[in-house]
């Protein structure tokens, strides 16, 4: 199997886990700036390669993998592609009747603005998937086997009714601002924040922002500061973002920020140009206290 | 003496599902209940309808591509 090391953990682990139980995994790498080397692709393919297993959209740097290359070169060497659409469902418009994705799993509560806890799986008709579990189905009671009908097959157990609704008004939702007006919105704002936060002296920023497409993340750091530091300095001005990990190894140690981690911001539509100016005038106080000095990890909150 | 019904099984519930939405959509006779044990003591659910609509039901079902396992004529009640 072929995978990116852009990865998160959600699908790096049950890959692992496969791994150990002597599936031949490639990982493709990633330049310096979290961008997936297409090219190793190519070279990662073996004869006996059945599948690749991507993640459309990064949740730490917000890069954009070609999906087109990608469905390419599955078709042109008969592999499988499963695609993560945690980050760009609700972004990216999926046609599934028209493109050559045999599974695709979501998350609701992204840019689908469901609850947490909820997600699916696309399964492309025709092709089975020995379920991980098995148990109530609510038909065919008396057989001792789970239905092999799909979904059923896989949908063992009492489904989350509250989340199933709660994440059919999230694309209700979605549906009726529009995909285009939402990527637009999202676009302006990132493209704002970028702009001026490049200009900060101090704060590194992560992420290939060359690229015509991309998700309404931006990742960033000051100097050396721990990135929970800053976090919680954010927090205190009442702005939330994510520090640490964000479940993505592999791509953090090839940015270099496995012992610091990164700050991410993560937009969405009903985000106001002034919520991120706010944000951005915290982090210049931020890096300016910081006077250069650059305290590592483990230094504290007290010394910003 | 019960009144004469149509019954129409499903192999899945997703099917149930499938087909109670379109008969809402397109105001077709029937509603959902669950499924007689005379027919089968399996579970799930069934679609139970008047024995004249039944016609109209199979050509609904053939145009939408509905999926069903069963009709089952039966009294009720």
């Amino acid at each position: 199997m072929i995978t990116t090391a852009q990865e998160h953990n959600s699908v790096l682990r049950p890959l692992f886990r496969l791994a150990r139980r002597g599936v031949e995994l490639s990982i493709v790498p990633v330049d310096g700036r979290g961008v997936v080397d297409l090219a190793g692709m190519r070279r990662a393919l073996r004869p006996a390669t059945r599948a690749v297993v991507v993640t459309h959209g990064s949740n730490l740097t917000g890069n954009v993998l070609d999906l087109d290359w990608i469905m390419a070169f599955c078709r042109e060497h008969g592999l499988l592609l499963i695609v993560d659409a945690a980050q760009t469902a609700g972004w990216y418009p999926y046609h599934l009747d028209e493109q050559p994705i045999d599974i695709l799993c979501f998350t609701g509560h992204k840019a689908l603005y469901g609850p947490q806890g909820v997600g699916g799986l696309y399964v492309r008709p025709g092709l089975e998937v020995r379920p991980l579990k098995v148990g109530g189905s609510g038909i065919h009671t008396f057989s001792r086997e789970h239905p092999q009908e799909m979904p059923e097959a896989l949908e063992a157990g009492t489904l989350n009714t509250p989340g199933i609704a709660g994440l059919l008004a999230g694309i209700s939702y979605v549906q009726r601002q529009g995909l285009e007006a939402i990527r637009r919105k999202e676009a302006e704002l990132t493209s704002f924040f970028y702009q001026e936060v490049r200009e900060i002296p101090g704060v590194v920023v992560y992420g290939d922002f060359t690229a015509s497409e991309r998700l309404p993340i931006v990742a960033v750091n000051i100097r050396e500061v721990d990135s929970s530091v800053v976090s919680a300095c954010l927090a205190e001005r009442g702005i939330c973002t994510r520090s640490g990990g964000h479940c993505a190894p592999l791509l953090h140690e090839a940015l270099g920020t496995r012992e610091q981690g990164a700050v991410r911001f993560s937009f969405g539509h009903l985000n106001t140009q002034e919520e991120l100016a706010a944000a951005l005038q915290a982090l210049r106080t931020l890096a300016r206290e910081d006077g250069g000095k650059g305290y590592g990890r483990g230094q504290g909150r007290d010394h910003l | 003496m019960g009144e004469a019904k149509v019954v129409i099984t499903f192999e899945t519930t997703t099917q149930a599902m499938a087909w109670e939405r379109a008969c809402k959509e397109h105001g077709l006779p029937g509603r959902l209940i669950p499924m007689p044990v005379v027919i089968s003591a399996n579970c799930g659910l069934a679609w139970l309808a008047s024995p004249e609509d039944r016609d109209v039901l199979l050509r609904w079902a053939e145009e939408l591509a509905l999926r069903y396992d069963q009709i089952v004529e039966m009294e009720m009640g």
